[in-house]
């Protein structure tokens, strides 16, 4: 924790476990780079995630002035993909039945803004390559 | 989901949980959105609140529905029936 390092910052929060450690991190975190603040904040989010410290993340955060922008941070924005890319294969699998293999590797390396592209033309499209592109 | 220190269990974890949730709500607003215009403010409750059963319960109805009432009903509750001996 002493070292202000960004992988010793998390372990110090799983080691040291408390929920007293929240705010030290935020604060120690605010001191770092950007790309190193961004993971550690990450880190943070999951191990408070895990640990069932959700609120008192929320409300350090909020006490310090401090913010997550999840839309900048790739670990948590890779996360919301994945939750718009299981509802986009669930609607082509209601429309079109079991995907093949190139569709179903075109959803896994979807981008957001694909997406939201391929959700809007599922509603009129009548085949699949008519959503998501030839194959 | 694999960090340096140890494996992230998602579905125990409900900061992960809820982003997961909002990129689902996210797909199935857009698509009511397209299918029947601006939402009215008791559908954009009923997604703010949304489980992510309700999600994938709503996804699969979204394109055969021909009413936003028709996604979006709330499932039947199963009620029980008393037999009087």
């Amino acid at each position: 924790m002493a070292s202000g390092r960004p992988g010793d910052l998390a372990l110090a929060m799983l080691a040291n476990g408390g929920p007293d450690r929240v705010a030290e991190i935020i604060r120690r975190a605010k001191d770092l780079s950007w790309p190193e603040r961004q993971r550690v904040m990450a880190q943070l989010v999951l191990l408070c995630g895990l640990r069932r410290l959700t609120g008192r993340l929320t409300m350090e955060l909020k006490t310090m002035g401090a913010t997550i922008d999840i839309a900048k941070n790739e670990i948590l924005r890779d996360l919301i993909r994945d939750g718009q890319v299981h509802v986009v294969r669930l609607l082509l699998q209601t429309k079109f039945g079991e995907l093949p293999k190139w569709a179903d590797e075109r959803l896994a390396h979807a981008k957001m803004s694909d997406v939201d592209r391929w959700t809007v033309k599922a509603v009129k499209a009548s085949t699949l390559e008519g959503v998501i592109g030839k194959k | 989901m694999k960090t340096a220190a140890r494996t992230i269990d998602i579905a125990k974890n409900e900061i992960l949980r809820d982003l997961i949730r909002d990129g689902q709500v996210h797909v199935v607003r857009l698509q009511l959105q397209t299918m029947f215009g601006e939402l009215p403010q008791w559908a954009d409750e009923r997604l703010g609140n949304a489980k992510m059963p309700d999600v994938d319960r709503w996804a699969k109805k979204v394109l055969a529905a021909s009413t936003l009432e028709d996604v979006l009903r709330k499932k039947q509750s199963s009620q029980k029936r008393t037999h009087l001996q």
